[in-house]
């Protein structure tokens, strides 16, 4: 083998000096073998150059276009910038009880309704005022690990309502608990899922709404305990 | 047509697409959407072959679909220092270098030594039959010989420019690219 093998690569990118590249030439002259080697790699890098473009299969568009119009599609992150999200957006738990209050007041109507008629529950209890917290911020926090403790959250909250448990009318209970069969239901597939494609925004954003879903219906039971 | 009227014409359609490009860039930033799927129709196979390349084939389209999304998020950004394909490009090498280090791809690895490359006789498969098995050898380079080899002798770029993309030095970007070469030579010499 020659010594300049290892950079017959740099001589067919022009990425050598001069003088080097007159004692390649020199030992090309010489030597068949790294004559060959060059033609082969020269070859190589031309049939790079002409690969041809290839196309998608189906058109893309209108998936792009139903994610850019619709504002609560989460936005594709990057690396870099989701661990400036990371920086930006970093939880306590509090905070995520916080959130998941907001979330309470504006989505799981059916739940609430279900609850608040089936145990007489407070009804001034719909009313606590919180800032809601971006779907898209979960959606992250979900994606990249950061310090949201969804399982922490969930048990604090569970062991409230454990506490007043009794307090709930028997139906309301039964309601409970076949909505978070329901809801862990979706929660393992949604992690099965992930397991196999842990890249997918639509599954972690799934599993995100489902986890989501789980924090609102556990604080809706625990203030109804608690009231 | 001689060379040089050649050369000046598709310069020329270069440079009416570039400017195509910049006033629909203009008006997605500003919402239009019709604008924006102009921009997509004229590029999307070149990110899709990019994507396609880099990544598995399987994750093309959703992969391609995200670059799209990223760009629409970020085109206030873009300020027209460069062709809005070469910017669209990086974005597109930035999202699939995060996405392969996200995905922590793991794909069977080309294994050689290379001293045995160079004991072979040389000479590789008339180029008519190299297609299929070229991108084939492609896919199983190793990682960053892989990422080297597509970015600079496929996409272009310079070894400044991956060595910054990839964060390592251009003697690096350097070994890589004649590492990758070298394998493909071998896996086309079959």
């Amino acid at each position: 083998m020659s010594d300049w093998t290892d950079r017959l690569s740099d001589y067919l990118d022009g990425e050598m000096s001069g003088d080097e590249r007159v004692s390649l030439e020199e030992a090309l002259e010489r030597d068949a073998e790294l004559r060959g080697v060059l033609k082969d790699l020269q070859e190589v890098r031309e049939a790079a150059v002409a690969l041809p473009t290839q196309s998608p299969a189906a058109d893309l568009w209108p998936g792009i276009a139903s994610r850019i119009t619709d504002a609560d599609q989460p936005a594709v992150v990057d690396l870099a910038d989701a661990r400036e999200e990371r920086r930006r957006f970093s939880f306590t738990a509090p905070q995520l009880a916080a959130a998941a209050v907001a979330v309470l007041v504006l989505g799981s109507a059916g739940m609430w309704t279900l609850m608040s008629s089936g145990a007489g529950g407070p009804d001034g209890a719909g009313t606590v005022a919180v800032e809601p917290v971006p779907e898209a911020q979960l959606v992250s926090a979900a994606e990249e690990g950061s310090s949201f403790s969804y399982e922490a959250t969930i048990q604090e909250l569970e062991a409230q309502l454990d506490i007043g448990r009794d307090r709930l009318d028997p139906k309301t209970v039964e309601a409970l608990e076949r909505s978070l069969a329901t809801i862990d239901r979706a929660i393992a597939q949604a992690q099965d899922a992930l397991d196999a494609d842990p890249a997918s925004v639509y599954l972690n954003r799934h599993l995100a709404d489902a986890r989501t879903r789980k924090i609102s219906v556990l604080q809706q039971a625990a203030l109804l305990a608690s009231s | 047509m001689n060379a040089s009227s050649a050369l000046a014409m598709s310069s020329g359609d270069s440079n009416s697409a570039a400017s195509r490009d910049l006033d629909d860039v203009r008006l997605a930033a500003a919402g239009d959407v019709a604008a924006f799927e102009r921009l997509y129709r004229r590029h999307v196979d070149r990110v899709y072959s990019l994507v396609s390349r880099m990544l598995e084939p399987e994750l093309a389209d959703e992969v391609t679909q995200d670059v799209f999304v990223r760009v629409w998020n970020k085109l206030s950004t873009f300020r027209g220092d460069a062709a809005f394909a070469t910017w669209l490009h990086r974005v597109t090498v930035n999202l699939v270098l995060g996405r392969r280090k996200k995905l922590g791809i793991q794909r069977q690895r080309y294994h050689s030594d290379p001293q045995t490359v160079l004991d072979r006789t040389s000479g590789l498969r008339p180029k008519e039959a190299l297609g299929a098995e070229f991108e084939a050898g492609m896919r199983r380079l190793p990682d960053r010989a892989r990422e080297v080899f597509i970015l600079h002798d496929v996409e272009g770029f310079k070894h400044r420019e991956i060595a910054e993309l990839l964060g390592v030095t251009t003697g690096t970007t350097k070994a890589q690219l004649h590492r990758a070469r070298m394998l493909m030579r071998e896996y086309l010499s079959r």
